[in-house]
């Protein structure tokens, strides 16, 4: 990572910047806070964590049937999906098979390029995302409903997946579109 | 696991001029060590006597071993006369990283799990403190992360009261106010405007 200011920059603020307090969120005083939040942060990837924060009427699998059925339309492997999306095959089978696992904030922007929706519309299906309204869980639902696990798609679940990128290309939350 | 980011500068302020220091990413036992030997004892006189023993050290040190490579976290570390000078945790992903300000509701941010400094530099601490700028340089590490991600420089935290002036301020921080969800402390959000805005910033 590189930082987006140099040092001439950081000279000039600093120096006017007061003498005071900088100080935020949980306390640090000894080693054990630092493990702690650490393991916190980390906890928080397992799915026995996740579900405590999800949504009881959000579709759990979302996210997971729209990437599984986007490959399957494509014709594609696990491998050859994340290549395209460039995202590593790992994340791909963990997005597929653990409907509790959020994927990387990189990896919805990849996928929503990739479905060509918006990739605000992606967040919404990940499992700890603030719930907004009926109209995406219906539209979730009647997605997940309609998917059997053939090896092609079939006529209908073609056009369900097209009826849900549909729905998720304009769907905007409840607020403004801001063209991400 | 620590890797170095560069050489930043941080205001002496007992010399009156600037001094180098390195800025890490990530964490070593070695840090964790000198947070106990340094900056524990100033915090609690008491501490000083009773020294972690090897059992903390194993625990800590499997737990570094585990927390490896994450996915959705980042630990940023200042260094300067060997000591560490100040930490700061950021999370990635998860249900503090989407945003509540008005200009972009629910967009993706970074958050600041925890920025803190080393007692020695807190002016409530202490006071003529060694270094200022630490605060400034972890802060500004989080806007650069939050653009690596492509989160356009989002970044969000809760200020310890005393600070709260600092991001409001000094960064430009849209001040959305207590969160009886967070002990009530104030939620403060840099949003894409204001990221640009401080980026851009003159003297």
């Amino acid at each position: 990572m590189k930082l987006c200011v140099d040092n001439d920059w950081l000279r000039r603020q600093i120096e006017s910047d007061p003498i005071g307090e900088v100080e935020a969120g949980r306390g640090i005083r000894r080693s054990a806070d630092v493990v702690n939040a650490l393991e916190s942060a980390a906890e928080y990837q397992k799915p026995k964590d996740r579900q405590a924060v999800q949504p009881a009427s959000r579709s759990d699998a979302a996210l997971g049937l729209l990437v599984h059925m986007t490959r399957r339309r494509d014709r594609l492997s696990v491998a050859q999906f994340a290549e395209r999306v460039r995202v590593s095959a790992e994340e791909v089978a963990a997005i597929e098979k653990d409907p509790s696992y959020s994927p990387r904030p990189r990896t919805i922007h990849n996928l929503a390029e990739y479905v060509k929706v918006p990739a605000k519309s992606l967040l919404n299906l990940l499992p700890d995302a603030p719930a907004v309204d009926h109209s995406l869980e219906d539209a979730v639902h009647k997605f997940a409903a309609s998917s059997d696990d053939l090896s092609g798609l079939s006529r209908a679940e073609r056009r369900s997946l097209n009826d849900f990128v549909k729905f998720l290309s304009i769907y905007n939350g409840g607020t403004k579109t801001d063209g991400k | 696991m620590k890797q170095a980011i560069g050489t930043i500068p941080l205001f002496g302020l007992g010399s009156g001029k600037f001094h180098d220091a390195v800025l890490f990413r990530g964490i070593d036992l070695a840090t964790l060590q000198s947070i106990e030997a340094s900056w524990t004892p100033m915090f609690d006189a008491a501490a000083a006597e009773n020294r972690p023993e090897d059992a903390h050290w194993e625990w800590a040190a499997k737990a570094l071993q585990a927390l490896q490579n994450p996915l959705n976290y980042e630990l940023f570390g200042i260094e300067a006369d060997g000591e560490t000078q100040g930490m700061m945790l950021v999370v990635k992903g998860g249900a503090k990283c989407f945003s509540r300000h008005p200009e972009h509701p629910r967009m993706p941010l970074v958050y600041v799990d925890f920025l803190a400094t080393a007692p020695w530099n807190r002016r409530g601490l202490i006071e003529t403190p060694t270094y200022k700028g630490v605060g400034r340089v972890l802060f500004m590490s989080a806007v650069s992360l939050s653009i690596e991600e492509e989160f356009a420089g989002r970044v969000a935290l809760h200020s310890l009261p005393g600070a709260e002036a600092f991001y409001r301020g000094r960064l430009s921080m849209t001040d959305m106010g207590a969160d009886k969800d967070y002990q009530n402390l104030r939620y403060f959000e840099l949003s894409t405007t204001q990221a640009k805005q401080l980026i851009s910033a003159g003297p």
